[in-house]
């Protein structure tokens, strides 16, 4: 139990740190662009931690949509938004296992490849579900595909980039992180 | 006979015969009730699209040698759906290399390996996954070659648009459910009839 929330903690504020990017990025316009760290960070967290730090990835979500979006005015749409969010790697991570072409449980034992797909399916999950969602609530038809894509193409980005960096230049850090907070 | 015209042959038959099924089926007033289609229209999909478990199947079976058999089939039917010139060979062109791109795309990640579907034993769970990776290629490329650069006034000339969103809620759990119907009928009626010996090998 006290690892499952101290897992969840940690979760929060690595997710938090990549929402945190929305400051600089915000800094040199390019606010808009803070998702492509923040999914990396959030991808970051379910391959270390698995599925059971899903409750930490949303209510991170749902601290940036009430205290730092826009989204604030309609708390439904946020907690909405917040859900999809975080479920889309988990859903994804699930159909991987499931299947058997993948087991995102094992860290050790895991080829990059898999995370890179991963990643892609996550991407796509996600863009897809926040695209129709949000297309409740206006007017998307006449830029659908690009918007799509740019979601997509950021998403990916995103995810690789974080996860790269991290595997590749910090495995010490990466170790010592799994090492202190006993992953598995 | 050579056996590549031999694998022309099944595949267009495979793929042909799967179509025809499948239209029939659509136009059946029992079919048209459950899915609450009237009548044909690009921009909502067909619930059980069996089309695209056809596809898999002969990739499955005859890898990039099933490309001509399929490219003639899916262009027949492109021209049958009587599509606009530029859905015509986008349409076509994502039918055709669809399913070969998210075969060969889940090898290369070394996520599976289909190149002895048939002779051994390929799990299940990789089919699944191969099924639901080729509906979102297939249902996102669609998508993306409708709704790049739409012109509405035409469109809605043409037939009623009902928008991306059915567009997409229709289309991608119609690839789903469809793929995976197909395939796995296939497989069960494969191994009961033991229609491995119709294989064409070299």
């Amino acid at each position: 139990m006290t690892e499952f929330i101290r897992n969840n903690l940690i979760t929060y504020l690595i997710v938090m740190l990549g929402i945190a990017f929305i400051f600089p990025l915000g800094a040199l316009e390019l606010g808009r662009e803070y998702y492509v760290i923040a999914f990396g960070a959030k991808i970051l967290v379910f391959l270390l931690y698995g599925v059971s730090i899903l409750p930490a990835v949303v209510l991170a979500k749902l601290t940036y949509m009430l205290f730092i979006s826009d989204v604030s005015a309609d708390p439904t749409m946020a907690v909405h938004l917040s859900m999809i969010s975080a479920a889309m790697p988990a859903i994804a991570m699930y159909a991987m296992n499931f299947t058997g072409v993948s087991n995102l449980r094992d860290l050790s034992q895991l080829d990059f490849r898999h995370i890179v797909f991963f990643i892609g399916l996550t991407s796509i999950l996600s863009s897809l579900t926040k695209f129709i969602y949000m297309s409740n609530f206006m007017a998307l038809d006449h830029q659908a595909a690009q918007f799509l894509l740019q979601y997509i193409s950021g998403h990916l980005i995103g995810g690789i980039l974080i996860v790269y960096l991290v595997v590749r230049f910090s495995p010490q850090i990466l170790s010592f992180i799994s090492r202190i907070v006993s992953v598995k | 006979m050579s056996s590549s015209f031999k694998i022309f042959i099944q595949v267009f038959l495979i793929v042909f015969l799967t179509y025809f099924f499948w239209n029939t089926l659509i136009h059946l007033p029992e079919y048209q009730f459950i899915s609450g289609n009237s009548e044909w229209n690009i921009t909502v999909g067909s619930m059980l699209y069996l089309p695209l478990g056809s596809w898999i199947l002969v990739y499955l079976l005859y890898r990039d040698r099933a490309l001509i058999g399929l490219f003639t089939v899916t262009f027949m039917a492109a021209v049958y759906y009587d599509l606009e010139e530029h859905l015509m060979i986008g349409f076509t062109l994502i039918n055709t290399f669809g399913p070969m791109i998210t075969i060969h795309l889940l090898e290369k990640f070394h996520l599976a390996d289909f190149k002895n579907f048939g002779v051994e034993r390929i799990p299940l769970g990789h089919v699944l996954f191969l099924t639901f990776t080729a509906s979102f290629i297939n249902t996102l490329s669609k998508f993306t070659i409708y709704y790049w650069d739409i012109d509405y006034s035409h469109a809605n000339s043409i037939w009623d648009d009902q928008g991306a969103i059915k567009f997409l809620t229709t289309y991608l759990p119609g690839d789903i459910i469809g793929s995976t119907v197909f395939i796995f009928i296939a497989i069960l009626l494969g191994k009961l009839f033991k229609l491995q010996k119709l294989r064409v090998t070299d």
